[in-house]
């Protein structure tokens, strides 16, 4: 685990490219004077997400061990987290990696490469999101996969 | 078990017994329903035989010569049942032959066309049916040979003397010949029409395996490529941003980091087009003495640190002084490259790496030892003197099974796939297009076992000059 420092926002990083999460952790510090927590793994990610109740965390896929749509399931399923704002962040641009994303609970599923600024106005976006509108999306989300299946 | 890319045919002969494969399904099939059928009619015969003596006229040997007959094709029953191809059909085949026999036999004083034409031709239409070509002449032969046999029996004699049956016993054997000459032709003509239908399925295979392996390399590239692409970006739009604001140390840092990511992304792209380049000029090739020490040297200081995570690696080098191969420079250090590369890559931080290179001689295979020395008009030339270089890791290792995709375009393995092992698919098949265009071969082994790791084989021709001294 790696902090940097701020008075924003605490948000957690979960990638397991090192340099992705130097980039992030300069862009979020520089431009959302965030404080920011890394993980390189999925079950790093989940232990910290338990332990420090981020205020947002940004989620990479592919990763060894605990995959990121297995984190956001997690992170969904317990009531401690579940409130937890969550944007993957990912290099997987075909639709259904997307859908399995929202469907498994993430706010945001945004695509690589996103710019700082992006990230950051995303990040805003996520956290002021209420509960309430969480739920109407992921329901008009479920709503769209049943109309598909019928 | 090793897994091995020394015999790379290996694909090609698979692809070529496709066909082999169609015609002895065939063979089976027939044979399955052929062996049993008999066998059962036969033994439901042999068991009336016993139960109702007085309906069959046969001597005890007769009943003998069916009970044989019978467990042939039960033979020919179970070996079908197990893809016993040939024996199925040689059991089969034999029986048929004793039947006709045994119909002639019990049948004298008998008239050839009546006779003994409908059971020969049946059987050589059998074998045609279930054999192989050489099977019909095989056949056809023992048919003549009873025939003359038979020729010497008494009764055989007192019906050729009968002049409408004079000059049938030749007649007749030229008759079988020709029939099995038809059918050798025909069948011989089937085979070349089934391999050509064969080759199109292998083509049409190895084009639609080649459509996957480019599916799959593009979305590993668009994957591959969206990182370097994302890291650039964002340095370049924080310096842009928050530049003025930063000091010139951390401007710097963001500089640098912002130049390897472009460096990362040039790498990925110029391995791509490396791949198009040498399929264009696969035979343009400028070749000298390299000194094997000096561009293992060499090759090792272009590894990028970051390809062994920052973590500094030893490497063990035994290399003779002196020893040298025939090749060319530019394309020996991008392989020695991408194998180290490829060693630091897929072992633990702490394991070393080691080159090892010694002069070794290549066999010719026999069966192209015998084709050369045929063209060489005996010429005696069946080994050749090559140094090989061994890049062993302490690693993964290569699952036996997946090796042979190793040095395919655009293929990375499963495990590597899942990985946040950068890669795009595209080294090792490099590594294999530049030796064969150096006149050598690259090969890997490895038995799979994580910590045991893989030893990637190269071979080039061992330069002459420094041959002597080297050996």
């Amino acid at each position: 685990m790696t902090t940097a420092g701020g008075t924003g926002y605490r948000v957690l990083l979960i990638d397991d490219n090192r340099d992705l999460l130097d980039l992030i952790t300069q862009s979020l510090t520089l431009l959302g004077d965030y404080s920011v927590v890394t993980a390189d793994n999925g079950a790093d990610g989940l232990s910290l997400a338990v332990e420090l109740r981020p205020d947002c965390a940004v989620i990479d896929v592919k990763m060894p061990g605990l995959d990121g749509y297995q984190l956001v399931r997690a992170l969904r399923g317990d009531s401690d987290t579940a409130a937890i704002p969550l944007i993957i962040l990912t290099a997987l641009t075909q639709e259904h990696y997307h859908f399995a994303g929202l469907l498994a609970g993430a706010d945001r599923y945004l695509t690589k490469p996103v710019t700082p600024s992006d990230l950051v106005q995303a990040i805003h976006e996520v956290v002021r999101l209420s509960e309430a509108e969480r739920t109407r999306r992921l329901q008009a989300l479920l709503d769209d996969a049943a109309d598909v299946s019928s | 078990m090793n897994a091995s890319m020394k015999d790379v045919p290996f694909v090609v002969h698979a692809e070529r017994q496709i066909y082999a494969e169609y015609d002895r399904d065939r063979r089976l099939r027939i044979s399955r329903v052929i062996a049993p059928a008999f066998a059962s009619i036969l033994t439901l015969l042999i068991v009336a035989s016993q139960i109702v003596p007085q309906q069959f006229t046969g001597t005890r040997g007769n009943l003998g010569v069916i009970a044989l007959c019978d467990a042939l094709f039960i033979l020919g029953a179970v070996a079908a049942a197990r893809r016993r191809v040939n024996l199925a059909t040689g059991s089969i085949l034999i029986a048929a032959l004793l039947i006709m026999a045994l119909s002639v036999l019990v049948n004298q004083p008998f008239i050839l066309s009546d006779l003994f034409t409908v059971p020969a031709v049946v059987i050589i239409g059998l074998s045609a049916l279930i054999g192989r070509p050489w099977m019909i002449l095989g056949t056809t032969a023992l048919a003549t040979a009873f025939v003359l046999f038979l020729s010497k029996s008494p009764s055989l004699m007192h019906d050729l003397a009968d002049p409408n049956n004079v000059n049938s016993i030749g007649a007749f054997i030229v008759e079988l010949w020709l029939l099995a000459l038809v059918l050798y032709g025909a069948a011989r003509g089937y085979r070349t029409v089934l391999r050509q239908i064969s080759d199109v399925r292998v083509q049409y295979e190895r084009a639609r395996q080649l459509d996957d392996l480019k599916d799959q390399f593009i979305t590993s590239v668009n994957h591959e490529l969206r990182n370097p692409v994302m890291l650039l970006q964002g340095y370049v739009e924080l310096l842009r941003l928050k530049g003025s604001e930063l000091s010139a140390e951390r401007r710097d840092d963001l500089i640098q980091r912002a130049s390897r990511a472009g460096a990362s992304l040039t790498r990925l792209v110029q391995s791509i087009l490396d791949t198009r380049r040498i399929d264009q000029r696969a035979g343009d090739f400028d070749p000298e003495v390299l000194q094997v020490g000096e561009m293992v040297m060499a090759s090792a200081s272009l590894v990028d640190p970051l390809e062994g995570k920052g973590v500094e690696r030893e490497l063990h080098i035994n290399v003779s002084h002196g020893l040298a191969v025939w090749g060319e420079k530019v394309r020996l250090q991008q392989i020695l490259t991408n194998l180290l590369s490829n060693a630091i890559k897929y072992s633990a931080a702490g394991t070393p790496v080691e080159v090892n290179a010694r002069v070794a001689l290549e066999a010719i295979p026999r069966s192209s030892a015998w084709r050369l020395s045929r063209r060489n008009s005996g010429a005696e030339r069946t080994e050749r003197p090559m140094v090989e270089i061994a890049v062993r890791d302490h690693g993964l290792g290569v699952p036996p099974d997946q090796a042979p995709l190793l040095f395919q375009r655009f293929v990375r393995l499963p495990r590597d796939l899942a990985s946040a092992t950068v890669g795009n698919g595209l080294g090792l098949y490099l590594c294999r297009e530049l030796a064969a265009a150096m006149g050598g071969r690259i090969w890997v082994e490895s038995a799979g076992v994580e910590g045991e790791g893989s030893t990637f084989y190269l071979q080039l021709p061992l330069a002459s000059s420094a041959g002597a001294e080297a050996t």
